[in-house]
């Protein structure tokens, strides 16, 4: 028998079931990204408390008995102090640096209006109608007056159709990413 | 698990202000331990972030909003959110005009009319019904002002002579008739005036007891009890007989007959009290 990874523990961690801990860990690599937003190297901080994680266990410093996320947490924050520490965060209120110019050059997939063509067309037509309805409102009409109505003619609140809204724009993305992907 | 709805309602300044990096240190710190170890609070979070990049994208961020989302955003690290934002804008547009066209070509054509069945095809109908609604709200305004019905126009007339100095009622004469109050009168047989003409104008003087008020409603019924008309906003006088009012009718309004007058005060909480009632009979020479 294969002696058990790091990577294999901490999944074991996170959930005794393979396919929801795989699921669960891209997923919290995901939102460790997103604590970083305001960092230029985002994904390379998420990816050093994961690999931090990892060595913790291999080195045998990680005490099982709290929830996993809680101690990737605390890892994350421990990251977060060192990097305010070196100030590399990008300030909004000082500017260290501007956003790099070649950031700004033609980074634009432009596949991805096609992609997203696709995507939309594989939402149901009354989804799809609904969706288009909500993101344009006529023209000199209040859009918060505009989505009220909308939702009163659904007889829905607003709050849900924002929740409606949200879940269908982001299985749109998920569409379009997981496309854009196997184009590559 | 509580809800995305009910989420939205308890944390959603909040979060907004952490997405604009517009929180304390330490309170964005909260945030960040919940995302990291409550996949659900995530959600929201993704919710609300959407809907800023989207407003940025829109334009519809305005202020210290718009420049902190335009640096966030405009980061490495948020290009794809934004990119992502971008395309979806161009293309829902895209087909929400593609719709609109469609909705148009539902219309059918009004036949027998080519060229104008084809405007007509493209005219959208339901525009006309907030006009034609205001139009005849318009026109019923008019009608009800320059026909109006019997009781208004008397009143309307009536208004106009009892807020006119009494001197100025010119060509017309006064015939005055003074009317005690109830508890007065109360064995008195009832009052009588005699009109000579119907252009005439009759001055009542309605003599009230004990009354604390600055101005009256009197409103004048038929021996039926069927009200004919009211006069409003009299003020109440006084002289060495006691308190009183004056209302000025035209003779015409009152054919021969009997007629009872209702007095109602305006008190301070701008509610009418009873006062006093009258009765009255008008004779025609």
């Amino acid at each position: 028998m294969e002696a058990k990874t790091e990577l294999d523990i901490l999944l074991e961690w996170l959930s005794p079931d393979r396919d929801k801990a795989e699921r669960l860990y891209l997923d919290l690599r995901r939102r460790i990204a997103f604590v970083f937003r305001t960092f230029d190297d985002a994904e390379d901080l998420a990816a050093e408390v994961m690999e931090r994680a990892l060595r913790n266990i291999k080195n045998k410093k990680v005490d099982f008995t709290g929830q996993a996320l809680h101690y990737i947490y605390g890892i994350a924050n421990l990251v977060k102090m060192e990097q305010f520490r070196k100030k590399k965060l990008i300030h909004l209120d000082d500017m260290i640096k501007e956003p790099s110019t070649e950031s700004q050059k033609n980074s634009f997939p432009e596949e991805l209006y096609q992609i997203i063509e696709e995507c939309l067309k594989e939402l149901s037509t009354a989804d799809k109608q609904l969706f288009l309805e909500y993101t344009f409102p006529p023209e000199g009409v209040s859009i918060k007056e505009y989505r009220e109505q909308l939702a009163n003619k659904h007889n829905k609140t607003v709050k849900h159709m924002r929740v409606k809204m949200f879940r269908l724009r982001d299985s749109l993305r998920v569409c379009a990413r997981k496309k854009l992907e196997d184009s590559l | 698990m509580e809800s995305l709805e009910n989420q939205l309602e308890k944390h959603e300044t909040i979060i907004r202000k952490y997405l604009l990096d517009w929180l304390d240190s330490e309170t964005a710190r909260k945030i960040d331990e919940k995302i990291i170890t409550e996949p659900d609070f995530f959600d929201l979070v993704s919710l609300l972030e959407a809907e800023i990049v989207d407003d940025l994208i829109a334009g519809r961020l305005v202020g210290d909003e718009r420049l902190r989302a335009e640096k966030i955003y405009g980061l490495p690290v948020n290009q794809d959110k934004l990119n992502f934002s971008r395309a979806l804008s161009k293309v829902t547009g895209r087909n929400r005009l593609e719709t609109q066209a469609e909705d148009s070509d539902e219309i059918r054509p009004v036949p027998f009319l080519p060229q104008a069945g084809i405007y007509l095809k493209r005219f959208k109908w339901r525009r006309l019904i907030p006009a034609l609604t205001g139009f005849v709200v318009v026109v019923s305004l008019v009608l009800w002002y320059f026909f109006p019905g019997k009781r208004t126009a008397m009143e309307r007339e009536l208004t106009r002579i009892n807020r006119e100095n009494i001197i100025q009622i010119e060509g017309k004469k006064v015939q005055s008739l003074s009317l005690p109050p109830d508890t007065v009168r109360a064995a008195a047989p009832m009052p009588k005036i005699a009109v000579s003409s119907d252009d005439t104008v009759i001055g009542f003087r309605l003599g009230i007891i004990n009354i604390d008020a600055e101005s009256g409603v009197a409103t004048f019924q038929d021996d039926n009890g069927i009200e004919l008309f009211a006069v409003s906003g009299m003020k109440l006088q006084s002289d060495e007989n006691g308190r009183y009012v004056n209302v000025f009718v035209p003779a015409r309004f009152l054919p021969s007959g009997d007629y009872q007058i209702d007095l109602q005060t305006q008190q301070p909480d701008k509610t009418l009290a009873q006062a006093s009632s009258y009765t009255f009979r008008v004779i025609r020479e």
